[in-house]
């Protein structure tokens, strides 16, 4: 077990070093920042003095060593738009609004794509099932920024039961949060009902069955433990769906997280904003990613030996 | 003629002829979701009811057809500029194609090449490229592709670029699995005995083994590369103004929507429909090319 962790943890470290380098090649795609930052009648001379300070008169490489030295320090430059602070001191001011959030679209997610993918399983070619598996289509299809909008439409602007934007209590949760989980909901039910399916026709749960188990037990507590492998495998994956989708419904509904602040940063070309932000959603990303795999070795063995 | 049913050899045992058994051998309905958009996309030009940009003040705000004060000649309405409805959602399913298919391709064609080359080569170029793979799987697809669009410009190549570069890690790792497997087949080995180089054996052998993987793969990220480019524009990083695209229809229904529920909403159904169709077109690919993929 220890090997392998210390493999995933060095994994790991190697993802962050290789994401900094796509951060580091997407940013400087754009071209030349100077011009933004100078006034446009600048002289040649002080345009050169601007790139040394910035120490773009570098060969690329040595930038690259550069931001990456800064990079580990969570040093991201400033950001000129919010009056020279400190990137990272303003990314980490939004993180707990963002956390919230993807913290309350996860929760829903995992309960209700369980819940939903079980009965689905269990209720096999019943209503249920139906309603399930047409749940699990039309989610997978649906786009979560035209079901947040359609959300507006009619919860907040038809009936005025919710608020339409911001932060605060519950209410302002609920709106953003299934829109965002949405998506992973039908993809957790659709994994969960597909491997339930397959742990029901088991000899184990025969064996269960036999010893007099109430049905209740022998779905939740036997067959459901011994599915649930694969959708922690998939967890990773909807995990990026849902940081994701963080992005867009922060948007829509004015949610003062990282990722609106992601979004004005690009749309202002703060370019040091942008990198802290999208670095600190990879880190978020890579360090859950590698929970769920130490979490995965703990209750299959069999991975470790892979 | 009841006879000749009977004797069909995929008839499910102790049922009569069912309408499900229609639906699985034939893709009626992924059919019925695609080909509008597919028609849509291809001869467009040629059925608008009206120039799908042309302002008209004058019939701004129009609700459809069925509703009252709708106007037959406008079957969706007009959004608030008093462009056609139905017009901007067909020549809205021309740019959602092109940007969908051209990505799909893209990418798929940097994704098979280097998933097949690490899956063939193994050791370092297989580290490498998987390495990169998991790497770029750990920055949301979204946000990187906004990064990229907003780093490249705008533009409909623009986003076709970036969605390839984003994509590309799906079939990379895919295919370099089933390359693996793929290489210590029979076949393989006897190739490379008979002296195939490399490229040839890659080409001629392990390839035409991967083109039904690729043909799923594809259709199932043709929702994806629908839902990203409709999300980025939307967001105000992909398409601009001019251009006419369902993301577009959505960002600007959005002000209106209070009193014009319309404009959004025919956009995204349009968006969903076309999603769904090509999610159950590659479902059902899968099951009739291998079952074995279910996992994807």
């Amino acid at each position: 077990m220890r090997r392998y962790a210390l493999k995933r943890v060095i994994l790991g470290i190697i993802t962050v070093i290789i994401v900094s380098m796509i951060i580091f090649v997407a940013s400087r795609l754009s071209g030349d920042v100077t011009y933004l930052l100078l006034p446009q009648d600048a002289t040649k001379e002080e345009v050169g003095r601007l790139r040394a300070k910035l120490g773009l008169d570098k060969p690329l490489p040595f930038q690259y060593l550069y931001f990456l030295k800064d990079a580990v320090r969570g040093n991201f430059g400033k950001s000129y738009r919010y009056t020279n602070r400190e990137a990272m001191e303003i990314i980490l001011e939004r993180l707990p609004a963002t956390a919230e959030l993807a913290f309350a679209a996860f929760l829903m997610s995992v309960i209700c794509g369980l819940l939903l993918g079980v009965l689905s399983a269990t209720k096999r070619d019943n209503f249920l099932d139906t309603l399930g598996k047409t749940f699990a289509l039309i989610g997978q299809a649906m786009p979560g920024f035209w079901l947040g909008v359609m959300a507006i439409l009619i919860f907040s602007v038809k009936l005025g039961w919710l608020p339409t934007s911001g932060r605060g209590n519950i209410s302002h949760l609920i709106m953003p949060s299934i829109s965002i989980a949405w998506f992973s909901i039908a993809s957790i039910l659709r994994i969960t009902r597909s491997t339930m399916l397959d742990v029901l026709d088991s000899e184990y749960i025969k064996t269960a069955r036999l010893k007099g188990n109430s049905e209740l037990i022998v779905i939740w507590k036997h067959a459901l433990r011994n599915a649930l492998i694969p959708v922690l495998a998939m967890s990773g994956i909807q995990l990026a769906h849902l940081l994701g989708g963080v992005v867009i419904a922060e948007t829509i509904f004015s949610w003062p997280g990282l990722g609106s602040l992601i979004l004005e940063g690009i749309y202002s070309r703060d370019y040091a904003l942008v990198q802290a932000g999208v670095f600190v959603i990879s880190i978020i990303f890579i360090t859950c990613n590698l929970a769920v795999d130490l979490i995965y070795g703990v209750i299959d063995p069999r991975i470790r030996y892979d | 003629m009841s006879q000749t049913v009977k004797t069909e050899q995929d008839q499910p045992i102790g049922k009569t002829f069912s309408f499900m058994f229609v639906f699985k051998r034939y893709p009626i309905i992924p059919a019925l979701c695609l080909l509008p958009v597919i028609i849509c996309g291809i001869f467009g030009p040629l059925f608008y009811p009206h120039d799908p940009t042309m302002m008209n003040l004058g019939s701004a705000l129009k609700p459809p057809a069925f509703l009252p004060g709708g106007e037959f000649s406008y079957f969706l309405g007009t959004d608030h500029m008093g462009r056609d409805l139905l017009s901007r959602l067909i020549e809205g399913a021309r740019i959602s194609l092109l940007i969908s298919v051209f990505g799909v391709l893209l990418s798929g064609l940097i994704g098979c090449s280097l998933g097949m080359l690490a899956g063939y080569m193994g050791g370092k170029a297989d580290e490498v490229i998987m390495r990169v793979v998991d790497a770029q799987m750990s920055i949301p697809a979204i946000l990187l592709t906004i990064l990229l669009a907003a780093a490249l410009g705008v533009g409909v190549t623009t986003i076709i670029v970036a969605i390839s570069v984003v994509f590309w890690t799906g079939y990379a790792r895919v295919i370099r699995g089933e390359t693996v497997s793929l290489k210590q087949r029979e076949f393989v080995v006897l190739a490379k005995v008979t002296g195939c180089s490399k490229a040839r054996i890659l080409i001629r052998h392990i390839f035409p083994n991967l083109i039904s993987t690729i043909t799923v793969l594809a259709t199932l990220q043709l929702g994806r590369a629908i839902l990203i480019e409709a999300s980025i524009t939307f967001l105000g990083v992909g398409l601009q103004p001019p251009d006419t695209a369902w993301g577009l229809m959505i960002s600007e229904g959005r002000m209106y929507m209070a009193t014009a529920w319309w404009i959004p909403t025919f956009a995204g159904l349009a968006i969903m429909a076309t999603v769904l169709g090509s999610n159950l077109m590659g479902d059902w690919l899968r099951d009739k090319f291998d079952p074995k993929l279910r996992q994807l």
